[in-house]
């Protein structure tokens, strides 16, 4: 069943109190008003990205030798593979200091097998290395930003009713902070019942071990590690 | 269920009309109900008891305790009615519109004075005759009659030659009367607009003018009434059939040459005005105040003045109850203006003329719509009962949420029925053998040429509630409560969330064709 924006900002001056659902109707400032609240609050998901529920799935090709690739609204990369003909391969992730900070040669444009991502305006940047030397098809599973919503567009394709319960009640304290009143405490009781849903469990977290030897050492890149390998190892 | 965390607001469901100059001051009304022992009872509903006549108008209701029937002026046609109110015709008048003034005599004389003439009805012979008054050679057009020790007193028509001069006539023959004494109003030079009796004060009356009143004593002898020479009220009336007397005062729609309408009551020692800043206001606002009515009508304890203009550019009925002091607003089944114009008590029954049809009603608490039909099995219409509540600010101006609001009822103890609503026809046509409906290609019923369809109404009922955030300017959609069947007594109705305000006025209306007994409410705001 379709349920519109307009219905949930109603819907939630109506929770907050500030409106009558029988006797008034939510005016046009209101609706206005409620719509930017809303927006922010699916915007800050962007910082609080244990409140979205989703994870998303972006393909992209590599450019040979690109080595930073700015993907507009992603959040947070969980997993990154290349495509070599009908092969997956796995990518590494690097913290930043040995990403940016490690001693590395410059020079070679072969398989990517390390990456590191870093938060920008509007999404972040993907960085790779080694740089391709072709337009590997890249894949990339993990969080996005939700999108903002407009007047009179329907929520129900976009969100789970769970989703748009929780972000009426988000919006009511929200429209209550911007009156200046207190939250009713059966919106506060539900609201707070609906972030403990959704957060970290809604999408779960994949938390399974991965062993990494402390005793292994890996050998110092070489003619044959580029040339024969394509610099690419299996990922600890 | 109550809001949490909130703090109650009392709403004096139970008040009477206090309004203010402007809406924003207070739009405090109550229509068609009043205050019994704290509590809103409904006023008096009627139901018609006699077809008096075709005519258009009611003018006239006048009990005749000796001669024991009731004598009403329809049109241009006078009337008895006995204890059966069957009406009997015993004569014309000259005129056809306009209130008429009717008094009788211990001679078995009834005076019936319409404004241009005065007529003698005998109810021993059954005579009806119009007096030719004049005094010195002119005419007398009479304006207004009352009976005051064997006199009739008769004022003098703004349209007179000597308008100031008011006449005490006396009996002459069967048919006739003559004139006793000449007098005139002396404080004020005005028109001596009516006479009428200080009630319980013997010899005194108090003669009414334009802009002033006086007392006269009736004394005896050549000059036979002398004016009090230590009160008269600076103030007269504004129509004479604003003046209604009970048993203790007199009471009429006042002004003077200084001073707009307002409300005046004078036992003919003192006077006291009965206005309010809201009241005064309305009466102002009155354009046509000759087009108006009034009298005292008594009901379970409670003595209404019950005022009325019926020009539909002012449309306005309202009663002061003089047991509490209060104003209140009624109204006919439409809101227009009560359509009762003069009302008489007779064989333990209060009866009324109507200002818009020829029929004769009998009126009471105990009639809990105003039925139109003689037929009493018939309902009637509802009586539409509203409230208008005081409105609820803080002091601070500042905003609150209205999370409840609910008050007492009564509810369970009458008589209970709905009708399903939709259409009703009659005359539908049918097939050859009765059995289906003849339909259109639309499939709709087709009804012969004189079938009709009407739709039936829903009488459950209810009270409906809605609200002004806005100063009374504007008010909310309304929302109804449907009240129980008989013997299902909850008795509270509550509404909940209402929204943010910060002044807020609630509206109440209750509906149906029973009583209603009203308590006071609260509202929860946090």
């Amino acid at each position: 069943m379709p349920y519109t924006s307009n219905e949930l900002i109603s819907g939630a001056f109506y929770a907050a109190g500030i409106v009558s659902r029988e006797f008034e109707t939510v005016s046009g400032d209101q609706i206005s008003d409620g719509l930017i609240w809303l927006n922010n609050i699916i915007t800050e998901k962007e910082v609080d990205k244990g409140m979205i529920p989703y994870e998303s799935t972006y393909n992209f090709n590599a450019v040979e030798g690109q080595e930073a690739y700015p993907i507009p609204g992603l959040i947070q990369i969980d997993t990154l593979v290349f495509y070599l003909d009908e092969v997956r391969y796995a990518m590494k992730y690097e913290k930043r200091n040995a990403y940016f900070g490690s001693s590395r040669v410059e020079n070679i444009k072969t398989l990517p097998f390390e990456w590191y991502f870093e938060r920008g305006f509007g999404g972040g940047t993907l960085y790779i290395y080694f740089k391709p030397d072709r337009n590997y098809p890249l894949e990339i599973h993990g969080i996005f930003r939700l999108e903002k919503v407009t007047l009179f567009q329907d929520l129900s394709l976009t969100f789970d009713e769970f989703f748009i319960t929780y972000l009426r009640y988000a919006l009511a304290d929200r429209i209550c902070s911007e009156y200046n009143y207190t939250t009713p405490e059966n919106v506060y009781r539900q609201l707070s019942k609906y972030e403990s849903f959704i957060n970290k469990k809604s999408r779960v977290l994949d938390l399974r071990l991965t062993k990494t030897s402390t005793l292994q050492k890996r050998g110092t890149f070489n003619y044959a590690f580029i040339n024969l390998g394509h610099g690419w190892t299996v990922p600890s | 269920m109550s809001t949490n965390n909130s703090e109650t607001v009392s709403v004096n469901v139970v008040g009477s009309s206090t309004f203010g100059r402007y809406p924003k001051i207070s739009l405090e009304k109550t229509y068609n109900m009043f205050i019994s022992d704290e509590w809103m009872v409904n006023y008096a509903g009627f139901q018609k008891v006699s077809d008096i006549s075709d005519s258009e108008e009611g003018r006239a209701l006048f009990h005749s305790v000796r001669g024991d029937f009731l004598l009403t002026v329809q049109s241009g046609s006078v009337y008895v009615l006995r204890s059966n109110l069957n009406p009997i015709f015993v004569g014309s008048i000259g005129t056809f519109t306009g209130e008429v003034y009717i008094d009788e005599n211990l001679q078995r004389q009834i005076c019936i004075v319409d404004g241009e003439s005065a007529y003698i009805y005998n109810y021993d012979d059954n005579s009806f005759t119009r007096q030719a008054l004049t005094f010195l050679g002119n005419d007398i057009i009479p304006n207004y009659v009352c009976y005051h020790n064997t006199f009739f007193l008769i004022s003098s028509s703004p349209s007179s030659n000597n308008p100031q001069f008011w006449y005490a006539f006396e009996f002459d023959t069967a048919s006739t009367i003559k004139l006793n004494t000449q007098l005139s109003l002396q404080t004020k030079p005005d028109s001596a607009l009516a006479v009428k009796r200080l009630p319980g004060k013997g010899n005194n009356v108090l003669v009414i003018g334009s802009s002033v009143s006086e007392v006269w004593t009736q004394i005896g002898g050549t000059e036979n009434y002398r004016r009090v020479q230590s009160f008269n009220i600076d103030s007269g009336c504004v129509s004479v059939s604003t003046i209604a007397a009970n048993e203790e005062f007199i009471c009429f729609l006042a002004q003077n040459e200084s001073n707009a309408p307002s409300i005046l009551v004078t036992d003919g020692a003192s006077t006291k005005r009965i206005s309010s800043d809201g009241i005064d206001y309305l009466l102002q606002t009155i354009k046509f105040p000759n087009q108006s009515t009034a009298f005292f009508f008594r009901q379970d304890g409670h003595l209404f003045y019950q005022l009325t203009f019926f020009n539909p550019k002012d449309n306005l009925s309202l009663i002061y109850d003089f047991t509490n002091g209060l104003f209140f607003h009624i109204s006919n089944e439409k809101l227009n203006y009560h359509p009762a114009r003069q009302i008489a008590y007779f064989n333990e029954k209060t009866y009324f003329v109507s200002i818009d049809d020829g029929s004769l009603y009998q009126m009471g608490t105990e009639f809990l719509t105003y039925n139109y039909n003689l037929d009493k099995n018939l309902k009637g219409e509802v009586i539409p009962r509203k409230r208008i509540c005081k409105t609820i600010r803080k002091e601070n101006s500042g905003r609150f949420r209205v999370g409840n609001f609910s008050f007492w009822i009564e509810q369970g103890v009458n008589d209970f029925f709905i009708v399903d609503p939709g259409n009703i026809c009659d005359g539908l046509l049918i097939t050859e053998d009765s059995l289906d409906y003849i339909v259109t290609e639309m499939g709709e019923n087709i009804l012969a040429e004189d079938g009709q369809c009407g739709e039936s109404i829903s009488i459950r009922p209810r009270v409906d509630m809605s609200f002004s955030k806005t100063g009374n300017q504007t008010f909310s959609n309304i929302v109804p409560r449907y009240l129980n069947q008989q013997a299902h007594f909850r008795n509270r109705l509550n509404w909940q969330r209402m929204g943010q305000a910060n002044e807020f006025t609630i509206q109440i209306e209750f509906w149906g064709f029973q009583r209603f007994v009203v308590q006071n409410g609260i509202l929860e705001v946090y």
